[in-house]
């Protein structure tokens, strides 16, 4: 889901014809792959129809943009287009009774991609770094280890998995399955509106 | 001393050692028997191209160096087990180890007797599958039997093996990570902290259960984990010390604005700002290729800092001083950026220390059949100055039968 957010962030520079930064050519690079388009024409694209607003620090900027290809074509081969995901009434109930605004985003932000990464054990990679991102939220480490620990105690269990490559788990606790979905998210794009539409603020 | 007492000896190198030095007496397994066992007598062959090629097929492929790797591991593995109910446990592979002496002699003498590869038992890498059938004590003996499975490698191999090592870091970092997350302690605090709740209990638990090197208290586990401590705790000088280049101390007159321009060069310097970007740009896809590109860039960083204070138009040691002057304001300096922003013109700035070589003279030192003198090389030394004095005169041409033999 961490490549949907940098997608759909790509979207926006492609509206603003503007790269501002590394970071910004990335995410524009990451849209055009999904768009099927190749890296030659993408350099000839952003070349001729990007604003370029940064020190590209005498890196040509095709290296750049076949870099980019190259170490991120699988992740974005093996994307998946966001499909419908269902919250039901009693995850919603459990959400509504955080009374942490913060803690209740980043709750709400695991169990849909708890289920968009949907795995049997229930076990899905820990991206902490991409919820923050997803919801803009700036605090320092001492702030973010606070209430992923609040996180931990409410509704979310930790663990590394995997004998051979072991990585870093998290799993809902409060995740259920209902006859019928209190609300369904289509679109990645609608994560938030969703959540507003929910929880107001 | 029979051949057959002193564990295979031979007069080939190795060494009988009888000592009272009090360290080995410390360390040394007491009332041990010396493991021996029937070894073959090697078959008496033809000299034959075919045979040393034979021979030397036998020879490769060695599985000596595994069969000690495991022994290693069973000693390691000794320490999991200290528990005094489990001493069938240690027993087992205590018996191990011992049989692995006679594997690995066997294995030495493989090429020379001719005799089939040793294998270790499978049971001892394979482990068992517990069915639901199996009653309480097959269960039973099914996890004694796993337990004792080799199938790690001991913690001090980190060392010996990068890749291990870098699995086991990516293990540890996923440690710490959910550590600080769920407890908001490092997972070394955690670790050594006491009345550890239950959570945190079964944390460590699973650390220890599923880490992939087995962290065991045995003799080159604790070894290992002194070296760290002490390695890992060395403090550099934080007062310049450290520094051997000359910074001309009172050679030159300090300028504050001309100081101001260094201090913002080395601010820059050490801003490694654009490539924490470049970083976040392919986060862990980093390999060759991005560090390549994360190198040109920083070249291209500095590069430009270079410019910028060759632009002052000083000499290399007025630049060493203003380098030296800034470090004082400094606890800690990083002098990389003298020798990055001086390039090699700093080597003309460092003075010539005294360099000695040996020259071939009839006067001097009878060495190998040749007399030497030592002479003292300047920097103004002409490079053939050693050659003058060697004598060239031999005759390198090589006569008829010579070529003929080549």
């Amino acid at each position: 889901m961490k490549y949907l957010l940098d997608i759909q962030k790509g979207m926006e520079i492609v509206s603003t014809k503007k790269v501002r930064s590394f970071v910004d050519l990335k995410n524009l690079v990451l849209c055009f792959m999904k768009e099927g388009i190749v890296c030659e024409d993408a350099t000839k694209i952003i070349n001729s129809d990007y604003e370029i607003l940064f020190d590209l620090k005498s890196i040509p900027l095709y290296q750049i943009i076949s870099l980019i290809y190259c170490k991120f074509k699988d992740e974005i081969d093996e994307l998946r287009d966001f499909e419908d995901v269902n919250i039901y009434e009693e995850e919603y109930l459990f959400l509504k009774e955080i009374s942490d605004l913060t803690e209740r985003k980043i709750l709400y932000t695991f169990l849909v991609l708890s289920k968009y990464n949907d795995h049997p054990s229930g076990w899905i990679r820990y991206e902490k770094d991409f919820i923050f991102d997803l919801w803009g939220l700036k605090v320092n480490g001492a702030k973010k280890v606070e209430l992923l620990n609040t996180c931990c105690k409410d509704g979310l269990d930790l663990s590394v998995i995997g004998g051979k490559n072991p990585i870093a788990c998290f799993k809902v606790r409060f995740r259920t399955i209902q006859d019928k979905p209190f609300i369904k998210i289509n679109k990645f794009c609608d994560l938030k509106k969703i959540y507003f539409e929910l929880f107001g603020e | 001393m029979k051949y057959r007492e002193t564990e295979g000896i031979r007069v080939d190198g190795d060494i009988a050692l009888s000592t009272n030095n009090e360290y080995f007496l410390k360390g040394v397994y007491k009332n041990q028997n010396i493991i021996t066992y029937e070894k073959g007598i090697a078959k008496k062959e033809k000299i034959s191209i075919p045979n040393f090629i034979k021979k030397d097929l036998l020879g490769f492929g060695t599985a000596v160096g595994s069969f000690s790797n495991t022994a290693t591991v069973l000693y390691s593995m000794i320490g999991i087990f200290n528990k005094p109910e489990q001493e069938s446990q240690r027993q087992e592979l205590r018996q191990r180890i011992k049989l692995l002496r006679e594997y690995v002699g066997q294995e030495i003498d493989r090429a020379k007797l001719g005799i089939k590869k040793p294998q270790l038992p499978v049971s001892w890498r394979k482990f068992a599958k517990l069915d639901r059938d199996d009653t309480d004590i097959v269960k039973a003996e099914k996890y004694r039997h796993n337990s004792l499975v080799v199938n790690k490698k001991p913690y001090f191999f980190r060392y010996l093996y990068p890749e291990l090592n870098k699995k086991y870091k990516l293990y540890e970092n996923s440690y710490n990570v959910l550590s600080k997350d769920m407890f908001g302690l490092k997972f070394k605090k955690l670790l050594a902290k006491q009345n550890k709740t239950d959570a945190e209990k079964m944390l460590v638990r699973r650390y220890q259960k599923y880490s992939p090197l087995i962290v065991s208290d045995c003799t080159m586990n604790v070894l290992c984990k002194e070296f760290e401590n002490v390695d890992f705790d060395i403090k550099y000088s934080k007062n310049g010390i450290v520094n051997m280049l000359p910074t001309f101390e009172g050679e030159f007159e300090c300028k504050v604005d001309i100081l101001s321009e260094f201090r913002e060069a080395y601010r820059k310097y050490n801003n490694k700002k654009s490539v924490k970007v470049l970083r976040a740009v392919f986060d862990e896809n980093c390999d060759d290729d991005v560090e390549k590109l994360y190198y040109g860039v920083r070249d291209v960083e500095r590069a430009e800092i270079k410019e910028g204070l060759y632009s002052l138009s000083l000499k290399p040691e007025e630049m060493l001083f203003y380098i030296g002057q800034l470090a004082k304001e400094y606890n800690k300096f990083n002098w990389g950026f003298a020798w990055d922003i001086l390039d090699d013109v700093i080597v003309g700035c460092i003075p010539q220390g005294e360099t000695i070589a040996p020259i071939r003279s009839d006067c001097g030192d009878e060495y190998l059949g040749q007399n030497y003198i030592l002479k003292t090389i300047t920097k103004n030394s002409p490079q053939h100055t050693l050659e003058e004095e060697i004598d060239w005169d031999m005759d390198w041409t090589l006569d008829d039968e010579e070529e003929e033999l080549l």
